[in-house]
């Protein structure tokens, strides 16, 4: 990918940010928020490589803690490993289709919940019945949002490309 | 060995960088850092913007509800002034029960309460996970907020300043799994901790209650001012259930904070007056 191509995703990546914490986003009054910062990381692990991808995906999580009640690299280890997984799924599969896309964004999103029952068991006291509303909540409106945000960093990606992205 | 490296290179580099989340994540779990200077400097980039659209959608939100909304002004009107007579009166009463507790703490030799000073600040940022509770406040260190100064609206707790940049301060929310208050039960004068339970309908527990206390639900529970975080006697909420029939020797109570936090967008940071400060 070439350099403007990388500064316009960026860019995209802190405006999804800047979304995703501002206090006017309509959903996330009941609680659940959408992972707009997830989406990111799927586009990341398709198009980017090991390195960069792995250390963009690292400062995606590092940014996110700073603005969040979470401690220091929690998100960091978690959009970390589901760039690593995408990687490997990678080796076997392509991400050609936005339907593939979409099925991939449902595993991203259940790997999300098991690193989170995970850590949640050992370290913060979160029931398990909670943990599964606001998991509820966080994947609907995640996949509510995830056409219209796959579309806009598809189409940040393709800027001054000839061919389509897909 | 140095071959080996280089052969491995890739998986070194990301093995290194899952190292370094994973030991920031231990000792901040052990305890919360402070804010670093890159943190600050991302900070003072995303500030302007957050503060200047929040504001800008606060000033509509004005203009609609004062120009807009005048229609049962005069109701409302006499509505509050029959509320604020009723509250001067009750202020009368209560000036005079401070004067008189103010005495006799005097005569009894009781130590001096501790005074407080607030700062007005406004929400400008949520957490921007689902699973942690946290605000960003429009004040920093600036304007004098330190780090673990209480948060606080008219109508009750609202967190705890955890972390300070010179233009913006993160609020930990009460209803955080990481948060705690030490609170009493204003009819029973019961003792516990309020703790967050991280729940989408924003609820808090208030733990290690033994069964044996009185507790019913309806009661209302107050921040015990031990800490001198928060002022003693401010609410904190009321219990929406108990359940006893559980094994151990504590009761669960959960309860309501009485902050809406999802309409939450004015605070007070509680700041303790230093000896001779006359703000």
């Amino acid at each position: 990918m070439t350099a403007p191509k990388n500064l316009f995703l960026f860019l995209a990546g802190f405006f999804l940010l800047f979304i995703q914490i501002h206090p006017l986003l309509p959903f996330g009054k009941d609680g659940g928020r959408p992972d707009l910062l997830l989406l990111f990381t799927i586009i990341l692990g398709i198009h980017f490589t090991w390195l960069p991808g792995a250390v963009v995906c690292f400062l995606v999580g590092y940014l996110v803690e700073i603005f969040s009640g979470a401690n220091s690299g929690f998100f960091s280890i978690v959009y970390f490993n589901i760039f690593i997984v995408i990687k490997m799924l990678q080796r076997y599969l392509i991400f050609d289709t936005l339907a593939k896309v979409f099925l991939l964004l449902i595993l991203c999103i259940c790997i999300k919940y098991f690193l989170l029952l995970f850590s949640f068991c050992f370290i913060y006291e979160y029931c398990t019945e909670m943990m599964k509303r606001i998991f509820f909540k966080e994947t609907l409106y995640t996949v509510i949002l995830s056409p219209v945000v796959f579309s806009l960093l598809i189409k940040t990606m393709s800027y001054r490309s000839k061919r389509p992205f897909y | 060995m140095l071959q080996f490296l280089l052969k491995n290179k890739k998986v070194i580099f990301l093995l290194g960088l899952f190292i370094v989340s994973l030991t920031l994540f231990a000792t901040d779990v052990e305890r919360r850092k402070p804010y670093t200077l890159i943190d600050k400097i991302i900070l003072a980039v995303f500030v302007p913007p957050l503060k200047a659209t929040t504001s800008l959608v606060n000033s509509a939100t004005a203009v609609w509800e004062e120009y807009f909304y005048l229609v049962n002004l005069r109701k409302e009107n006499t509505a509050l002034k029959a509320s604020l007579e009723k509250l001067y009166l009750e202020h009368q009463m209560l000036k005079e029960q401070a004067i008189e507790n103010s005495r006799l703490r005097e005569l009894l030799s009781f130590k001096k309460k501790l005074s407080y000073t607030f700062i007005p600040a406004e929400t400008i940022g949520r957490d921007p996970s689902s699973w942690f509770k946290s605000m960003l406040i429009n004040k920093g260190a600036g304007d004098g907020i330190v780090r673990g100064s209480g948060v606080i609206t008219p109508l009750g707790i609202v967190g705890k300043i955890i972390q300070v940049s010179h233009n913006a301060s993160k609020i930990l929310l009460i209803i955080d799994v990481n948060s705690s208050v030490d609170a009493i039960v204003e009819r029973t004068r019961a003792r516990g901790i309020v703790e967050g339970v991280g729940s989408d309908k924003n609820l808090c527990k208030l733990s290690y209650v033994l069964k044996s206390e009185d507790i019913v639900a309806g009661d209302v529970i107050l921040c015990s001012g031990t800490h001198g975080i928060n002022p003693k006697g401010i609410i904190i909420g009321t219990v929406s259930r108990v359940e006893k029939d559980l094994k151990g020797f504590f009761q669960l109570v959960e309860v309501r904070p009485s902050v809406d936090f999802s309409q939450l967008n004015e605070v007070l940071v509680v700041l303790k007056k230093k000896a001779g400060d006359a703000r």
